[in-house]
């Protein structure tokens, strides 16, 4: 798998949110997204 | 977390989403989002498909680290409040920064459960693409 840099396009995805809506990261284009990747909840 | 709630009103004049990504099992997620107060939204990626797919690594040697254990020895020392570890303690995490346009600005790839990017470097590349880069 090549990593991605700084330049690339984001590869989209969708999750599901806690109240079980599924969020697409190209929901969000056209204003910028912040991504924070969690360690674990603990 | 504490640090992102702190600048939530600089991330909404800017117009950035921020979006928290978690591998935790859904109760978890719902006690964590309770305790830390999050105003943004958490998704649930309980395969870490997309941890693996922006390159976010796992190992053993940089999670117990004297590094690391000296840093939350700091933090019990201070009295602040430590949970059980929910889910793999050797996934690492992560901060990316996507563009109107869709475009990586930022990607900051955790060497360590402490290596985190400070908020301002963050608001700093979304203020102005062009200081973003790649780790």
């Amino acid at each position: 798998m090549v990593k991605l840099k700084r330049g690339d396009r984001a590869p989209d995805f969708t999750l599901i949110t806690l109240e079980g809506q599924p969020v697409a990261l190209s929901d969000y284009r056209g204003r910028p997204v912040l991504l924070v990747f969690l360690r674990h909840l603990g | 977390m504490a640090q992102l709630r702190h600048f939530e009103d600089e991330f909404r004049r800017l117009g950035v989403q921020v979006l928290i990504i978690s591998f935790g099992a859904d109760h978890w997620a719902r006690a964590w989002m309770l305790e830390t107060g999050s105003p943004y939204p958490l998704l649930l990626d309980p395969e870490r498909a997309t941890y693996q797919v922006y390159g976010l690594g796992s190992s053993f040697i940089r999670v117990w680290s004297p590094k690391v254990m000296w840093h939350y020895l700091k933090l019990i020392l201070r009295g602040e409040h430590m949970r059980p570890v929910q889910g793999d303690p050797h996934q690492l995490g992560g901060d990316v920064i996507v563009d109107a346009d869709g475009v990586i600005r930022l990607i900051h790839r955790s060497k360590d459960p402490v290596d985190r990017p400070p908020v301002e470097k963050l608001l700093a590349v979304l203020r102005n693409p062009a200081q973003g880069a790649s780790s």
